[in-house]
């Protein structure tokens, strides 16, 4: 068994790792910190972990070696504190921004801050299986993605990648609940506001276009996003349109080659395109609680437009499952371990 | 083996089809009706129109 630690389990993000980690078969789970929250049981801030786990958080100062230490701390912290965290494990899995770009210089442009540790930036594999298996297999640092930006990523990555659409114009318009503002409460967040509420919260300038940016520049041309994000009524789940314009005639089968050839091997890419019913396309309804990213695609018949529909649950795909496959690839563990619930519906 | 005129998934079928016969492409859904069983052809099988929203 591996002895699993994760730094900052009081939030959303943490709490959802240790609800999958709990039920992994290889993992065993070593201490979980909250700082507001020392001594007191897990279930006090995951309800749905009650009679679960008889686990209590512990302070961060109290933390333990352990064979990986997860960080789920706010953005800053894990750099912040990297000196502390360095001598406690050899492997590292961070669920923050702090080391997800690969160029320092971005971090003041992107999160108002200079970088606090630019020499440990290069150890960090981006976190992403579908686009780094191989490195992330030989890794012992893995940097989660931002989930609007996997969800963008995962999108977009085999249409770019292929020369089938316009990298200069990718317009791209996530829909987003509410979970993924964090557990901690403000004026956005107050129920009479934030309920009902369809709020454009970032219609430039969100700083995961930094990583979209990074991780979707193939062949060194950097592409031109225009991204804007918009707060709507859910609690877990993103969907990602993305409008690309083809490059040259693109047909419906030449489209389903590129992601047949991209994803179709992959455990948690589905290509969701159906002609009849009601579900035609990636909804994250379906997909709460799940470690899936469906993707859907439609050509605009009268132009060169080509709208593409990527939905994941933010805090598995986009956060927390994201981890613990990363963990099943770095340990050689069959990836779906610990991931297989398939969502609820109706739900 | 057939090819899917909608995705161009090839699809393998382990039992007999004839003529006519509606099978479901086990890539993107579309259902497919048999063209011809020699070779393996399909078309897209008529689809239900829909008037959401009038």
């Amino acid at each position: 068994m591996i002895k699993v630690s994760i730094a900052g389990a009081s939030g959303y993000g943490g709490g959802e790792l240790l609800r999958l980690l709990l039920f992994h078969p290889e993992i065993e789970i070593g201490q979980v910190t909250s700082e507001s929250l020392a001594g007191k049981p897990v279930g006090r801030s995951h309800p749905n972990l009650r009679r679960v786990t008889d686990l209590k958080f512990s302070a961060l100062a109290d933390l333990e070696p352990c064979d990986v230490l997860c960080l789920c701390l706010p953005h800053g912290e894990a750099m912040a504190r990297w000196d502390a965290f360095s001598g406690l494990s050899s492997r590292f899995v961070d669920l923050s921004a702090d080391f997800r770009l690969r160029d320092a210089a971005d971090y003041p442009t992107w999160y108002g801050h200079e970088h606090a540790h630019p020499d440990v930036l290069g150890r960090f594999v981006y976190g992403l299986a579908e686009l780094y298996r191989d490195e992330i297999r030989d890794a012992e640092h893995v940097a989660c993605t931002g989930c609007l930006a996997a969800t963008a990523i995962l999108s977009l990555a085999p249409l770019v990648r292929a020369g089938a659409v316009d990298p200069s114009r990718l317009v791209m318009e996530g829909k987003i609940g509410s979970s993924a503002a964090g557990h901690r409460a403000d004026r956005s967040t107050h129920h009479p506001d934030r309920s009902g509420a369809v709020r454009s919260f970032k219609p430039t300038g969100h700083r995961h276009t930094a990583e979209i940016v990074q991780e979707l520049t193939f062949g060194g041309q950097a592409p031109t996003v225009h991204f804007s994000a918009t707060a709507i009524e859910l609690v877990r789940g993103i969907l990602m349109t993305t409008h690309a314009f083809a490059n040259g005639n693109l047909s419906d089968r030449d489209i389903w080659g590129i992601y047949r050839e991209a994803y179709g091997r992959e455990p948690f890419i589905r290509i969701i395109k159906e002609r009849q019913g009601v579900f035609r396309y990636p909804d994250p309804k379906f997909l709460a609680g799940t470690n899936y990213c469906d993707i859907g695609f439609e050509r605009d018949d009268h132009s060169d437009r080509v709208v593409v529909m990527g939905a994941l649950d933010n805090l598995v795909k986009g956060a927390a499952g994201q981890a613990v496959q990363a963990l099943n690839i770095m340990h050689g563990w069959d990836e779906r371990t610990g991931l297989e619930f398939p969502g609820l519906h109706p739900v | 083996m057939g090819i899917c005129p909608e995705c161009g998934a090839e699809i393998h079928l382990d039992y007999d089809v004839v003529v006519g016969e509606i099978i479901t492409c086990p890539e993107c859904g579309a259902e497919l009706e048999v063209t011809s069983v020699d070779p393996l052809e399909f078309a897209l099988a008529p689809e239900e129109e829909e008037d959401w929203g009038e």
